[in-house]
């Protein structure tokens, strides 16, 4: 058990008072982690001083999550060494992480839907006291207070919101006595002004001496918020710097390793006739609540319809009833003028209807089965794929051969399972078999959720040239930019209602915001 | 220093046969070690059952009969759990054909061979795959678990079989003036419904023709066919299927068709090649060890093949070892036991790895 080293200084600045008695809350060495056919963490330095926000900046698969679920005992490093107040300790477990002061409020949240907050909060601590649930509730208050985390005690976590959730979460972690707190990519799921809100408790918990680690990939948090930055790519660290020595721009070359272009060139399209219609839909959520109130709109043919919004207001429930994959309470759906109401998933798609679906791995694709299999997914029992009962397996790896060189999918072979490509070349593949048949409506649920810029990027091109072929597309997205930056025109769902439309441009974020939180109605001069 | 347990994302081809081979030597030495303490020499037993089984020409064609059903049976169920649908119920299938075939062959005594045996053999598959879909039903629409209902349906029909036997199918025997009903056993079937025979052997070759087309055709089917891909589909990711508008109760439906009829099948080879009547011993366990072989064997007929074959050869070296070093029968039930356990125990390390740190 060595004692850490007092010069931590050499990592980069400082940020003020609290920190520099001490020794830094956490300092991570040489930190290695391998997955099969990934160095997630390739050698990775990282400090954290009390008195910081500290963001862990990068692209999806850089390796945050992972460094971090180290730190919080999930993983084990292959290499390395973890200090925590200088003393070198081996975390096994997250049950070791908590008693070190870590928490860690992870990117999908573990809470028990049927239990009050106050019970989830308690159910942390089963061996506590005698009358948990009062101490537990008095306590939950006092840290409401402190940081101004809004909840309530007895509500039941089913009926939060996302950001209600997190605030849970938070509350949980400060519950078992945290002073280190891992936030992972926090702001994915709340509205602009939840997370300025967040900001501030996160100011809050700096201002006590608390240490907090800020994960997210998008610039302008980091500046917002974060006293010190560090940027890892591709699981290496590029540098660790002080926020107010940097901007945007050079983080974002840090980050992606050369300059990025902030917009996609977007040409003029001629819009054809309606494509898609939706007449006063109503649909059903899980939940057995009414999850799209009323929805109506109309997509044509050359446009892009974005659709905005914090996730869980039903636009997974609107784009599932669409393809066919939920039951439409009431309403109607019409494709090209054909009523396809409560039509099935395959004769949905049989009228051109492409749908990329909002969980990938879960719905996209089959693991298992190899790139060309996955690639005749919805066609599989259609000449040439098949003739009779008998599949044609020349036609299907001449088609998959076809289509990874059109859409630059990066496979070892085509007869590799589908599973092994990354998260950019499974969704090119999802993207591939679903536009090969040139659709005449494509549904695009977070066609670009966790992928990283270049892949990103390179789905944004292929959506708007589906849209210059003439595709009607319905792009659902929590990425505002990305919703602005595609859309011809943009409905801001809340609460199952559209309850604004507007073209990009016309309404400033500040105005959508307040929509997505369901604050203000509002634009609507672009009804198309 | 200590384990750290990681997922696989891709076990070789050759890896996994060698896991497989591995998980049978582990079962084998695990039992080796039994019989020691049983006081008995492991290496005088394996060399006893081994020449038993393999060694003599009689003892080779023994160990054919025993891989009949067990080949017919496993095709099935490699076929279905292809869709992860976990049929553990193939042996009252097998029982549902044998009692079809009986009630066709005492019904229509005086049909032909030709007539009376292809038409035993297709009621016995209506009858297995009876006995199988309304598990694929449940399971698709109230969610029922499979491994539960199928078991149970096993249970069910074992219990009907017994009962006929102590009352409506039970033999009347004549000795003398006195007529009586002692043994539970029924009466033997016509032998218009005898399968013919391998020359001075048990060997049904009938049904040991249908075995091997099976399991060829249960191949063909999951790797060429549109069905065998649904199956696959659905086995691997359920949700990807719903979305391609593959129906999961119709996949599962014909799956469970499939395998219960191949069970089905392998009771009327049974009843009409080898026992020829009913008796309270009738089922041995086939069912339940060719859910070992089609695990073995993988989808693949030369593996099933292979698997079967050395699974006849240890049932019958486990009657060999109860009569000659007076062992008993719960034996052979634990040996088999042993080899399933290790064999998905072993499993575990297709899906993940193990490494030690320090
Ligand atoms: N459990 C895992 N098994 C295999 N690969 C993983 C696992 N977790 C993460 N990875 C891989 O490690 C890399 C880093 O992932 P991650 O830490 O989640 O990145 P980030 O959080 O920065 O987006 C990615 O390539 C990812 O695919
Ligand atoms: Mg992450």
């Amino acid at each position: 058990m060595s004692v850490g080293r007092e010069e931590s200084a050499s990592v980069g600045g400082h940020p003020g008072e609290a920190g520099l008695a001490g020794p830094p809350l956490v300092r991570m060495e040489g930190i290695v982690k391998r997955f099969p056919g990934v160095l997630a963490n390739d050698h990775v330095d990282f400090e954290l001083v009390p008195g910081e926000v500290h963001a862990l900046l990068g692209e999806n698969g850089a390796g945050k999550t992972t460094l971090m679920n180290i730190l919080f005992g999930i993983y084990t490093p292959d290499e390395g060494r973890i200090y925590v107040r200088g003393e070198e300790v081996w975390i096994g477990s997250p049950r070791d992480a908590i008693r070190l002061g870590i928490g860690m409020v992870h990117q999908h949240f573990l809470l028990v839907d049927r239990h009050t907050v106050a019970e989830n909060v308690a159910l942390g601590f089963a061996e506590s006291q005698l009358s948990p649930l009062r101490e537990v509730r008095r306590r939950i208050s006092e840290f409401s207070e402190r940081y101004g985390l809004k909840v309530d005690p007895d509500a039941y976590v089913w009926q939060l919101s996302a950001g209600e959730q997190q605030r849970v979460e938070i509350i949980k972690a400060l519950y078992a006595g945290a002073d280190i707190l891992i936030l992972d990519e926090p702001t994915s799921v709340l509205t602009p002004q939840e997370t300025r809100e967040l900001f501030e408790v996160l100011r809050r918990m700096r201002d006590e001496g608390k240490g907090v680690i800020f994960i997210t990939h998008k610039l302008e948090e980091v500046m917002a918020v974060a006293d010190r930055v560090t940027v890892l790519r591709r699981g290496k660290v590029i540098g660790t710097v002080p926020a107010s020595e940097t901007d945007e721009r050079s983080l974002a070359r840090m980050m992606v390793g050369r300059e990025v272009l902030f917009r996609l060139e977007k040409g003029e399209v001629q819009v054809g006739p309606p494509a898609l219609e939706v007449r006063d839909l109503w649909v059903v959520g899980d939940r057995g609540l009414d999850a799209v109130r009323g929805v109506t709109m109309t997509v044509r043919r050359g446009e892009i319809y974005g659709i905005a919004g914090v996730a869980g207001n039903g636009q997974r429930e609107l784009i599932e009833a669409i393809a066919g994959l939920r039951k439409v309470k009431s309403g109607s759906i019409h494709i090209s003028g054909v009523d396809v109401t409560n039509k099935s998933p395959k004769v949905i798609h049989g009228m051109g209807v492409a749908h990329v679906p909002e969980e990938r791995l879960r719905h996209g694709i089959v693991p298992n089965l190899s790139v060309a299999e996955n690639l005749v997914l919805k066609d599989y029992d259609r000449e040439p794929f098949s003739r009779g009962v008998l599949l044609n397996y020349e036609a299907i790896e001449r088609n998959a051969e076809d289509l990874v060189e059109r859409f630059e999918i990066v496979t070892p072979s085509i007869r590799t399972p589908a599973k092994l490509l990354s998260g950019g070349n499974i969704q090119r593949l999802i993207c591939a078999r679903e536009f090969s048949r040139e659709p005449k409506v494509i549904l695009a649920a977070h066609p670009t959720y966790g992928l990283d810029v270049g892949a990103t990027e390179s789905i944004r091109r292929l959506l708007l040239e589906e849209r210059s072929r003439g595709a009607a597309v319905l792009l659902v997205s929590e990425d505002l930019e990305e919703v602005l930056n595609l859309s011809d025109r943009v409905g801001v769902m809340y609460g199952g209602e559209i309850v604004g439309e507007f073209r990009p441009g016309e309404v400033d974020m500040e105005e959508v915001g307040l929509m997505m939180a369901g604050v203000r109605r509002g634009g609507s001069q672009a009804a198309g | 220093m200590r384990l750290v347990v990681e997922k696989r994302t891709v076990a070789s081809r050759r890896f996994s046969v060698a896991v497989r081979v591995a998980s049978v030597a582990a079962a084998l030495l695990t039992m080796a070690a039994v019989f020691a303490g049983y006081g008995l020499d492991p290496v005088r037993v394996y060399g006893g059952i081994f020449s038993k089984a393999f060694g003599t020409p009689v003892g080779l064609a023994e160990t054919v009969v025993r891989m009949i059903p067990l080949l017919l049976i496993s095709s099935g169920l490699a076929l279905v759990f292809k869709a992860q649908f976990w049929n553990i119920g193939a042996e009252g299938q097998f029982l549902a054909g044998a009692m079809a075939a009986f009630v066709v062959a005492t019904s229509l005594p005086d049909l032909p061979p030709h007539l009376l045996i292809p038409l035993m053999f297709a009621v016995g598959f209506l009858a297995g795959a009876a006995w199988g879909v309304p598990t694929a039903f449940m399971r698709a629409k109230l969610n029922v678990n499979e491994v539960i209902t199928t078991l149970m349906f096993t249970y069910i029909l074992d219990w009907i079989f017994q009962w006929t036997l102590s009352g409506p199918w039970k033999a009347r025997e004549t000795v003398g003036q006195l007529t009586y009903s002692g043994f539970r056993h029924s009466v033997v079937i016509t032998e218009n419904a005898w399968l013919p025979l391998i020359e001075g052997t048990r060997v049904h070759w009938p049904t040991l023709a249908l075995a091997v087309a099976a399991a060829i055709a249960a191949y063909l089917v999951v790797s060429r066919t549109t069905f065998g891909y649904e199956l696959r589909v659905v086995g691997d990711n359920p949700e990807a299927a719903r979305a391609a508008g593959i129906s999961y109760s119709k996949v599962v439906s014909v799956g469970m068709i499939i395998s219960g009829g191949l069970a089905g099948m392998a009771g009327v080879g049974e009843l009409a090649g080898i026992q020829h009547r009913f008796t309270a011993e009738f089922l041995t366990g086939y069912g339940y060890d060719a859910i070992i072989t089609a695990w073995l064997g993988g989808m693949n007929p030369v593996g099933l093949l292979v698997a079967n074959f050395l699974l006849g050869g240890l049932v019958v070296g486990g009657d060999y070892l109860q009569i000659k070093f007076r062992l008993p029968g719960g034996m052979i039930d634990m040996f088999n036991g042993t080899i399933l356990f290790f064999v998905l125990a072993f499993e575990f390390l297709l899906r993940y790895r193990i490494r030690i740190r320090r």
